[in-house]
């Protein structure tokens, strides 16, 4: 199992009786690619904050790549987090002011996992991979499109060769060309490097590109809690 | 990386970073100078004089005495008697005695009636002598030896004549045309008021000071200073003209000063000091005052010390208004670039390297500003310089990095550093939270 929760609980005030994320039981297999949709407000980047070992759970296990995410210190999880987990968020993926090849060694940095002087090579190989004109590579990337930043956000995610991609809303300030080749380009990477994918998003129209689709709502039953209780008022 | 992070970062806001850094540029500027201003005055005046053991004078204010003898700064309110310094020249504690006569000017610079014996025992710094860079000491009523600084502004070179008046303005009203002095000398420079005096003999003085009849004082006829067995140079002066000889030694009678202004004392013996300065402050044929250069010195800085910490004190102010400044600034910057700090969490940094990066920041926002300080302190100096030593007489030097800078530039780090822990832990806090992720 790549990810696997087991009674997690959350809640950003301590003792609250309505905790934001409540999951039993859920997981996620090697080389699966799972598609999550739920709208906003449904714990979602809780959960995905609780994955990545940005937030710790008040309760319960959380397991990801057979390491207990829960029982690590803060500086454990930085690092487990820097060499096993890549994350595309929907914007700000990069450091406005530093071009790609610098934001790609900035990820680089906080893992380590290539030595310097391949390091280089590898970052021009995994842009040449995603299209990315050599030219563009070398400019801020506050100055080049949205389309392209995403691609550089893939390859940012990509160079520490992590066994988990969590990606969050990454198509939703694409227009739909740009979107579908996203998706296809993110999905052969995927592929070639034998990545397993959780992938989050409110549109349901990107549902085919996966192997495995669940609504966030029956993960989560605090978002069902919440409901009652809205509705309950 | 982390460096290159923080550069960047901040030439991204270049505009804030501007800001921040011209107001700690100003206040390093102003610290460093009054620090290295402070310490070049200390030096420069401790260095006017050496080897005098007493300075004796018309009874004054210590002070008074110290400042228009040797600096040159005011004007002495009273002279003391011929007699005066016969007597304590006769003393047998006293190894020399240098006479002293201020009150005169050219161009500005001041003019010093003195004797030979000046260029032998005036000593400065570290008990550096005179040196004379061209020529040699003055020999007739109308010989002129001019400090460094007078030279080189004034243009003037062995053998050209100049006009020296009575009183200190720069443009005096009694000049006697009729009386020019020749340039024999011109001395090496030494960075103390020496370097903007003019030096005649005593008599050269009294002579500027005759009204009148001084017309036959005219340069043809310059009378010697020593007797005529003294100097072998002018041997055939007295053989050809002999009749001369008896007008120079006329002429010199005649101009044999009644009173100086100040008397360089050095002992045989430095035991004695004390005793011979309570003799002379004792004297009862006239009011004088003898003071030791040392010890009235140090009176000078006891007096300054408080207008200097007060400087410092101010300058210090300033300084860490700058630094808070460049906190509050970092500080929104944080507020700003809260997507980053969490772009860079999620990619694996710690809050420790979230502090780091701050302080960073401040770091080299600390160091810029001391580079761009100390140059325009320097460039300043520069272009100070020569009018501080015309006009005050202060030698300060361009060079600003002493053991004292560097240490103050240590603290200057240190409390950037300090100061932008405020921010930092702003960071640090801000990154840790589980609200980082919202």
């Amino acid at each position: 199992m790549v990810i696997s929760l087991n009674n997690v609980c959350f809640s950003y005030a301590k003792q609250s009786s309505s905790p934001v994320v409540n999951i039993p039981s859920w997981s996620l297999a090697e080389g699966e690619k799972c598609f999550i949709h739920g709208a906003s407000g449904g714990g979602k980047s809780t959960l995905l904050g609780l994955l990545s070992g940005m937030l710790t759970s008040n309760t319960g296990e959380i397991t990801v790549l057979g390491e207990r995410l829960d029982k690590m210190s803060n500086r454990q999880r930085d690092k487990f987090r820097a060499d096993n987990i890549g994350y595309v968020f929907q914007s700000f993926n990069l450091i406005p002011f530093l071009d790609a090849i610098d934001n790609i060694k900035l990820a680089n940095y906080f893992s380590k996992s290539l030595p310097k002087p391949i390091l280089q090579q590898a970052i021009e190989n995994l842009l040449t991979k995603l299209n990315m004109a050599e030219k563009n590579c070398s400019k801020p990337v506050r100055d080049l499109s949205i389309g392209q930043q995403q691609r550089i956000a893939i390859a940012r995610a990509l160079i520490n060769k992590p066994k988990l991609l969590i990606v969050d809303e990454p198509t939703s300030s694409l227009d739909q060309e740009n979107r579908d080749a996203f998706m296809t380009l993110l999905m052969s990477m995927v592929e070639a490097h034998s990545i397993s994918l959780l992938f989050v998003s409110h549109d349901m129209s990107l549902a085919p590109y996966f192997d495995r689709v669940e609504a966030l709502s029956s993960i989560n039953i605090a978002a069902i809690d919440a409901l009652k209780d809205s509705q309950g008022k | 990386m982390l460096m290159n992070l923080a550069l960047k970062s901040l030439r991204d806001r270049k505009g804030s970073i501007a800001l921040s850094l011209m107001a700690m540029t100003v206040s390093i500027f102003i610290l460093l100078g009054v620090e290295h201003i402070r310490h070049q005055t200390k030096e420069s005046f401790s260095n006017t004089v050496s080897g005098v053991d007493l300075i004796v004078g018309a009874r004054t204010g210590s002070l008074n005495l110290l400042l228009y003898s040797v600096f040159k700064i005011g004007n002495p309110t009273n002279n003391i008697s011929w007699q005066s310094y016969q007597t304590i020249a006769d003393n047998p504690k006293v190894k020399w005695a240098v006479p002293l006569s201020i009150g005169d000017s050219h161009k500005g610079f001041r003019v010093l009636g003195t004797t030979v014996d000046y260029f032998q025992h005036f000593s400065y710094g570290k008990k550096q002598r005179l040196h004379f860079a061209k020529g040699a000491a003055f020999n007739n009523v109308f010989d002129v030896v001019l400090g460094a600084q007078v030279a080189k502004k004034l243009g003037y070179k062995l053998g050209d004549t100049l006009v020296l008046s009575h009183g200190v303005a720069k443009n005096s009203f009694s000049l006697h045309k009729d009386n020019p002095f020749t340039v024999v000398g011109i001395l090496s420079p030494t960075g103390t008021p020496v370097d903007n005096s003019l030096h005649v003999s005593l008599q050269g003085i009294e002579a500027i000071h005759l009204d009148g009849n001084s017309s036959h004082l005219g340069h043809q006829h310059k009378p010697h200073l020593h007797q005529h067995s003294a100097d072998k140079d002018h041997h055939h002066d007295e053989s050809i003209h002999v009749d001369e000889k008896v007008h120079q030694d006329a002429v010199f009678a005649k101009l044999q000063p009644q009173s100086i202004t100040a008397i360089m004392v050095g002992l045989k013996s430095k035991i004695t000091t004390f005793q011979l300065q309570r003799q002379i402050n004792n004297f009862t044929g006239e009011a004088m005052l003898a003071i030791l250069p040392g010890i009235a010195l140090s009176e000078l800085w006891q007096m300054m010390s408080i207008l200097e910490n007060t400087l410092l004190l101010v300058s210090a102010l300033v300084f860490v208004s700058a630094c808070l400044g460049v906190s509050a600034m970092l500080l929104s910057s944080i507020r700003e670039r809260t997507r980053e700090i969490q772009l860079l969490r999620v990619i694996g940094a710690s809050p420790m390297f979230l502090f780091l990066l701050v302080e960073l920041e401040a770091l080299l926002i600390a160091v810029i500003s001391i580079i761009f300080g100390a140059g325009l302190l320097s460039l300043s100096l520069f272009f100070a310089q020569s009018y501080l030593v015309s006009y005050l007489g202060l030698h300060i030097s361009i060079n600003i990095f002493s053991t004292s800078s560097l240490y103050l530039l240590g603290i200057i780090i240190t409390a950037s550093l300090l100061v932008a822990m405020i921010p930092s832990i702003m960071c640090y806090r801000q990154s840790a939270s589980n609200k980082i992720f919202l």
